[in-house]
């Protein structure tokens, strides 16, 4: 597990840092420390982080962008806040958690039992999604499905566009309300979507979507989709 | 204010109620002096007690206008000629009105006299100015009578030319009852403004800064002295020889009323060079008295020009929108348009009536511009009830106090003994800022111990050892709270400063009766360039609140630095 501490004061860094390493030592191969999200880019960028602890105060625009530049990256956004208040906010863009300042190591471990999961606490209602230089939010009504794309993922719209997001389909997945189920390798499907399941020849499946699009399901996944839906 | 208004309605009221009673009053006076002819008035200097007799040869008599005596102070005779109608009231009354002493005869008998005639200012006495002799009724047959006076005039002023205002025969009860039932609007005016001005005064006396209540009140009084002096003639009466100092005191009195009037208008809507202004009427009304012609051309000049400049001032202050200039200017504009209708008739009729609508117009634009002060004091206490939240919410804001906290805790759980720092740091923060709200000004020496407090908790924050240098600074001097203390977290917040040294410092000039302190603090290599935060909007409001419109707050970038000058006046 590799982190990225943001945060502006070193006493909070270092406490943060300390308790991720008294809980989590051995998994953790590499911690760095930032006093600004744009000091962290290069690092985030080149991909060498897996979750990004980010201090945020979303009270006027700047904690805002900041937090959608950062729940648009490849990796998991934790944000830590002396404002509580706002945490509901800070998941609606797709966080994987929210820890309020201040924060002992009770908390902290709960954080890493959620990495480890990989699955939020608050499931999102829209993701940001880079997009020529600007972030958009795309609400997760309008996801039909998600497909992988190498490291990325793409977001299947219900207009059919597509958009290419920098998180990887895992991660992604792991940040959707459990209306979505991953039903391949490569895809994830949201049920409601699903109208039937087909077998086609050389026992391979597909799902097909209400607007006629067809997802294939993977053999092993199959059955538990088929029980899944039939009790849905 | 329900009171103000009260006093307004009266006035209009009374301006409504005294103008048909004088009119009324006028046209009796008029009916009662047309039985007799002014124009068969003749005079004779000299002394022969047969000229009182109806038989007496008037042939060779010095003809002339009733109104225009001979120039003398000498004994000298009147004749004049009456006529009774057959169904002319009875009793009848022979009424005089003259700066002289005299005997009065009907047909040769004797009706009265005012004082004693005499040949020498030492045998003569003054007395009443005007008189009412009854006509026995034996006398008062209907047809042609003469009315003869004796005079002597040794203490009239040689100014006083027409010294004869008036003969006339009428019912005797009508002309008793003349001088109260003329004078009945002009008395009703009177207490009027006696009334509005002794209430202008208490509420001057109960907030002495409002100039305009005393001025008020000054003008009333001053318009209710001059109906007194006006009024006096008829309804208490003086000895002859005091007619000239009544004139003065009328003429004065008119005079005051205009500079009174001016000097009301141009400090209520703030006028500027107000001073030069009503000095300028002043000089103007004094010069106004050397229009020749009598006494009542030289009032008439004086209000001429003391509306003039009311005009011009109220104009003034309805093109700068000041409230309630509308209702002055309106005030204004009526009186001066009654002056142009009338011409000198102005000051029998329509001065008082007129006046009082003005000083009416005057009474609702105070009205006006104390509800409009008080809504902006209410704005000033509620502005002040939220800046102090303000102020209280600061430090208790989670951004704060739960960073604050977090490092605390870190402190804590390593270093136990920095950790108590820590705490007690902020304890001292949170505890000036307790004590400090709710105040409007503190001490400097309040307000850097507030900064140090927060720049103590800051440093362990932040890894940095601040440091504020305050030297040359009085800490007696007060400041609005925590503006100080802003600008040191606003310089925390900006500048990302590395671990290690960081000292600000406070310097405080002082020149023209301004004292300017100067905070420097030094900028981080990467500053984060922000928009103006609450921060220093919450400074601005403060000293608005302080020290409105006399301060000033400037900030930028200067070698290396980020200066702040804030200019406040010395005594706040």
């Amino acid at each position: 597990m590799r982190v990225l501490i943001v945060e502006d004061e070193p006493p909070v860094a270092r406490r943060l840092a300390r308790l991720l390493r008294a809980e989590a030592g051995g998994e953790i191969t590499d911690l760095a420390t930032a006093a600004t999200f744009a000091e962290a880019q290069d690092r985030l960028g080149a991909g060498d982080v897996d979750v990004v602890f980010l201090d945020l105060n979303l009270h006027g625009r700047d904690g805002f962008e900041l937090l959608t530049a950062s729940a648009a990256g490849a990796f998991h956004t934790v944000v830590v806040s002396a404002h509580g208040e706002q945490a509901l906010r800070a998941f609606e863009v797709g966080v994987l958690d929210f820890v309020p300042k201040p924060f002992g190591a009770a908390r902290v471990r709960a954080t890493l039992d959620r990495i480890r999961s990989a699955r939020s606490a608050v499931p999102a209602t829209s993701l940001a999604v880079r997009s020529a230089g600007r972030i958009d939010l795309v609400p997760v009504a309008d996801v039909r499905y998600v497909q992988a794309a190498g490291a990325y993922s793409e977001l299947v719209l219900r207009d059919g566009s597509r958009r290419l997001h920098d998180k990887s389909l895992d991660r992604i997945l792991g940040l959707l309300p459990v209306a979505f189920e991953r039903v391949h390798r490569s895809y994830a499907v949201r049920l409601d979507e699903v109208v039937q399941l087909r077998v086609r020849e050389g026992s391979r499946y597909a799902a097909v979507l209400a607007s006629g699009d067809e997802v294939p399901v993977g053999r092993t996944r199959y059955k538990a989709l088929r029980d899944r839906l039939g009790a849905g | 204010m329900g009171t103000m208004r009260l006093a307004t309605l009266l006035l209009a009221t009374l301006s409504l109620l005294g103008a048909p009673g004088a009119q009324v009053a006028a046209a009796q006076t008029d009916a009662v002096r047309t039985a007799v002819d002014p124009a068969s008035a003749r005079y004779q200097i000299g002394d022969v007690p047969g000229w009182a007799s109806p038989e007496a040869d008037d042939a060779g008599w010095d003809r002339r206008w009733l109104y225009a005596p001979p120039d003398t102070q000498a004994v000298l005779w009147l004749r004049l000629d009456a006529t009774v109608a057959a169904d002319a009231p009875r009793p009848l009354g022979l009424s005089v009105s003259a700066v002289a002493a005299r005997e009065v005869y009907w047909d040769g008998v004797r009706l009265g006299a005012s004082g004693r005639v005499g040949a020498d200012a030492a045998s003569e006495v003054a007395g009443p100015i005007d008189t009412l002799h009854p006509i026995p009724d034996s006398l008062a047959t209907p047809g042609r009578h003469v009315v003869a006076l004796r005079m002597s005039t040794f203490r009239r002023p040689p100014s006083i030319g027409g010294y004869v205002h008036g003969v006339g025969v009428g019912g005797l009860e009508g002309m008793a009852a003349w001088p109260l039932t003329a004078n009945l609007g002009p008395l009703l005016f009177l207490g009027g403004f006696v009334l509005v001005g002794l209430y202008y005064g208490v509420l001057h006396a109960a907030d002495r800064r409002r100039t305009p209540y005393l001025l008020t009140a000054l003008l009333c009084l001053a318009v209710a002295a001059l109906l007194g002096a006006e009024s006096w003639r008829w309804v208490v009466g003086y000895t002859y020889d005091l007619h000239l100092a009544r004139l003065w005191t009328v003429t004065g009195l008119t005079w005051l009323v205009g500079v009174l009037l001016v000097a009301t208008f141009a400090v209520q809507f703030d006028a500027p060079r107000r001073g030069a202004l009503i000095a300028g009427t002043a000089v103007a009304g004094g010069l106004a008295l050397g229009v020749p012609g009598g006494y009542d051309p030289k009032a008439l000049a004086i209000i001429i020009v003391a509306l003039a400049v009311a005009f011009g001032v109220t104009a003034w202050a309805v093109w700068r929108r000041r409230p309630g200039a509308g209702f002055a200017l309106a005030g204004v504009a009526v009186c001066l348009a009654t002056v142009t209708a009338t011409g000198l008739g102005f000051l029998d009729e329509a001065f008082f009536p007129a006046f009082a609508a003005l000083v009416a117009a005057l009474l609702a634009s105070l009205g006006l511009q104390t509800r409009d002060q008080r809504q902006r004091h209410e704005a000033a206490l509620a502005e002040a009830a939220r800046l102090d939240a303000e102020l209280v919410k600061k430090n208790l804001q989670p951004h704060f106090l739960m960073n604050t906290l977090t490092s605390a805790i870190e402190w804590v759980e390593t270093d136990p003994a920095t950790g108590v720092r820590v705490l007690e740091a902020l304890a001292d923060e949170l505890r000036v800022l307790a004590e400090v709200s709710g105040e409007t000004a503190i001490p400097m020496a309040r307000e850097l111990a507030l900064c140090r407090a927060h720049l103590d908790v800051m440093g362990y924050r932040r890894d940095v050892r601040f440091r504020l240098d305050a030297e040359g600074v009085d800490p007696e001097a007060e400041v609005p709270p925590a503006t100080l203390h802003t600008l040191v977290e606003n310089a925390i917040t900006h500048n990302a400063y590395p671990p290690g040294a960081v000292r600000f410092t406070l310097t405080e000039t002082r020149a023209d009766g301004q004292r300017r302190y100067t905070l420097t603090t030094p900028l981080a290599d990467a500053p984060e360039a922000g928009p103006e935060g609450g921060g220093l909007r919450y400074v601005r409001a403060r000293l608005e609140e302080s020290v409105p419109g006399r301060w000033a707050l400037t900030s930028g970038p200067e070698a290396g630095a980020w200066v702040t000058r804030l200019d406040l006046p010395c005594a706040s």
